[in-house]
């Protein structure tokens, strides 16, 4: 979804047509959870779509640092977040039994897998291109 | 850029976005931090944060997607978009 999320926000998102909700799986175990969390976190500071965009944006810089919970902290603060409330939102691991929680009702919904996307309600399993997307969206449109 | 210059620009984006009506500080009471939908910017015509864009700081992912409406769905699942967008798209996915 890296580059084909940008595509659908800039297509339909930002003309109204369409919203995106997130439901976050964890099944790289801590370090989703933990990105995840500082997403939630960045939400407190209405940055939460922001901060999962740099998260997403640098996966693999994040992957393989020391500290997944350092790295996280300075992407907030690249972005804007302040980081004394950002980092006592992470410490607090306030939002680690409602994220783990929704994980375990997507496994009960059947999503087994990641990526899975729903479009007004048609499941889709797997990866897809943008225009993959956009075949289905436009059918849709009213 | 110094500090205070940072901060009051953030204040200013707070101001701007209309952010103010989600807590900061408390845990939820329930397993979501919201049981009611929560909306920031509804407005998905406008752009007010572009002034602090075109400063080009670290700062402009956020702008970029943050100018667009977001909140909270009943739920407490994070919402991107017009609330009433007649097209939903759940995205179900990892970080990495």
């Amino acid at each position: 979804m890296l580059e084909v999320e940008p595509q659908l926000i800039d297509t339909y998102v930002r003309t109204g047509k369409m919203r995106i909700i997130v439901r976050p799986l964890f099944q790289t175990g801590e370090d989703s959870l933990l990105a995840a969390h500082a997403s939630e976190c960045a939400g407190e500071q209405q940055h939460y779509f922001a901060m999962r965009s740099a998260i997403y944006a640098d996966q693999g810089g994040l992957y393989a640092a020391d500290s997944m919970t350092a790295g996280l902290g300075q992407r907030a603060r690249d972005i804007g977040i302040n980081g004394d409330d950002f980092d006592r939102c992470m410490q607090s691991d306030k939002y680690r039994l409602p994220l783990l929680t929704e994980y375990t009702r997507a496994k009960e919904a059947g999503i087994v897998s990641r990526p899975v996307f729903e479009i007004n309600g048609q499941r889709i399993i797997g990866a897809r291109q943008f225009s993959e997307f956009a075949d289905i969206i436009d059918h849709l449109k009213p | 850029m110094s500090i205070i210059r940072i901060v009051g620009i953030s204040l200013f984006i707070c101001i701007l976005a209309n952010c103010g009506s989600q807590s900061a500080g408390s845990p939820p009471a329930t397993p979501w931090p919201s049981a009611t939908v929560q909306t920031t910017n509804a407005d998905t015509t406008s752009t007010p944060v572009a002034p602090i864009v075109a400063t080009n700081q670290p700062t402009a992912v956020a702008n970029t997607i943050d100018s667009l409406a977001s909140g909270l769905t009943p739920e407490g699942y994070h919402v991107l978009g017009n609330m009433t967008a007649p097209i939903t798209f759940v995205d179900y996915s990892d970080y990495f």
